[in-house]
């Protein structure tokens, strides 16, 4: 049955890819909401993914008690509590790529969110069993990115 | 139960891809919801500009025709931020280029007249006197990521890289012509004839614009196939003590030490973490600081960490490549940085592990 799940998450990366049309490594939306509730709903859709966040990075304080000025910019961090224990020992390098991080950041009225394609890392990380995990983050975040985007519409 | 989800997803995700590959005729396909997915995040909802240029600006519509948009839909500007979209059909472009129009009510566009063949030669001597200013010696164009209003901005837009090839590609003689006729109302580019060029003047920028050539841009945009994914170094201690030299590495390196913390922390419960993984988070905020103007997507690295996790008997001391990550962001103004960024890993890890 892994077998099948494999096959099956390759098949769903070249699906996905396939559908992403080249748009370039990145997962990028624009929400037309303000920097703090656009980040309410992105928090509200990362755990009702099942996800857990663990951190968030505040770059903006970090700039501005540094002497230099910003508009809002901030890093989440999330991931599932099984997947952080688990996937070092597939393969330790992907621990440098974990948790997951979704960057968030004002631009005049708007709001922008930002992430790295997970479909990228299959082309990093060639073991296998690493690449269902790849497909399943970059659905959830595809899906997770248009929800916060639909919250402003 | 895992695996039916799991089995689910995958029909999800394959449906759109099946139907599309079952219909003998593609059904029509909606400009608005294409821009959405792939232009609205750079280029805004209305068009307004962003990381991207203001695409409903009239004098950008005006003096651009739906060639020039085609085709830099599908080639991009490597390595200036703008991708290249080769796998979009060509009437997803055709709808995307529809829709772009809708802003100037699909008004027609007729560019500049032809021009004569200029002298080339003469054009660069005009060129570097009245637009390397903006565009840059040899047209390698602006810095920054236009109009973005989350750093200060001292332009409205960046400058395009004339040089680039993506814009020769896209770009006729006579939209060259159209833009230096007319200039850009909105923009910093103004009429070269209101300020005093004669129309063989402009034929001979045109000439020179068309000769420019940049094969660094092109390799800037290349993914670095030879690099791995991580930088990483192999402590000859224990965790405990791997990490209190890379601590030193770090403020050694002129870095703020943010934090450090277990790798599964704010995971599981606390006191239950994997000790064997730490991550040791730290910062140069003028370093961001600079990397911030220059690509406001940049936060992707931040902040700077360094894990180290024994796997195997062996304590790994990792970080990511910021070469083959900053290949993501197709920005070729990025690369010296990138290398930065890497010299300032690899010499933290080399320390932790000597």
């Amino acid at each position: 049955m892994r077998r099948y799940r494999v096959m099956l998450g390759t098949l769903l990366l070249a699906a996905l890819s396939a559908s992403a049309a080249g748009a370039g490594g990145l997962l990028m939306a624009r929400v037309d909401l303000p920097f703090p509730e656009a980040m309410a709903q992105l928090q509200d859709s990362i755990v009702s993914h099942g996800y857990t966040i663990s951190r968030i990075q505040r770059v903006d304080a970090g700039l501005r008690a540094n002497g230099y000025s910003t508009a809002a910019y901030q890093v989440v961090f999330f991931a599932k509590p099984d997947e952080m224990r688990a996937l070092p020992s597939l393969d330790p390098e992907i621990a440098a790529y974990l948790p997951l991080q979704i960057v968030i950041y004002a631009e005049r009225g708007h709001t922008l969110i930002l992430a790295a394609d997970p479909r990228k890392l299959a082309t990093f990380f060639t073991q296998p069993r690493l690449h269902s995990h790849f497909a399943k983050w970059a659905h959830d975040m595809r899906v997770i990115f248009r929800e916060v985007r639909r919250s402003g519409q | 139960m895992k695996t039916c989800g799991f089995f689910t997803l995958a029909a999800f995700a394959l449906w759109p891809w099946l139907a599309v590959a079952a219909s003998p005729n593609h059904p029509a396909v909606d400009g608005a919801r294409l821009y959405v997915r792939y232009c609205a995040a750079c280029h805004g909802d209305r068009g307004l500009g962003g990381i991207g240029l203001p695409l409903s600006l009239p004098s950008f519509q005006a003096s651009v025709d739906d060639t020039y948009l085609r085709k830099t839909i599908r080639l991009g500007r490597p390595g200036r931020i703008m991708p290249a979209f080769p796998r979009l059909r060509d009437n997803q472009i055709d709808a995307l280029v529809r829709y772009i129009r809708h802003w100037s009510g699909n008004q027609p566009v007729k560019l500049a007249a032809a021009g004569k063949p200029g002298n080339a030669a003469r054009g660069a001597r005009l060129f570097t006197g009245h637009c390397a200013i903006c565009h840059g010696k040899n047209g390698i164009g602006g810095t920054g990521t236009g109009v973005t209003l989350s750093r200060p901005r001292n332009q409205p837009i960046m400058a395009p890289a004339l040089n680039n090839p993506g814009f020769l590609a896209s770009a006729s003689d006579r939209l060259v012509r159209t833009a230096l006729v007319r200039g850009r109302t909105g923009t910093p580019m103004r009429s070269f004839l209101k300020q005093g060029l004669s129309e063989r003047d402009i034929d001979d920028l045109v000439a020179y614009v068309r000769g420019l050539q940049d094969t660094s841009a092109l390799t800037s945009a290349a993914l670095p196939q030879n690099e791995g994914p991580d930088i990483v170094g192999v402590s000859p201690d224990g965790v405990a003590a791997t990490v209190a030299r890379l601590k030193e590495a770090v403020e050694a390196a002129n870095m703020r030490l943010i934090r450090v913390q277990y790798l599964d922390q704010g995971f599981v419960p606390a006191g239950t973490e994997n000790r064997q993984q730490v991550i040791v988070y730290s910062c140069d905020f003028g370093f961001l600081n600079t990397a911030l103007q220059i690509d406001p997507r940049v936060g992707l690295f931040l902040p700077c960490r360094v894990t180290v996790l024994q796997h195997h008997g062996k304590v790994l001391v990792m970080s990511v490549n910021p070469k083959r990550l900053g290949a993501l962001f197709n920005n070729a103004a990025l690369n010296h940085l990138c290398n930065q960024m890497y010299r300032t890993y690899r010499n933290i890890i080399g320390e932790a592990t000597f």
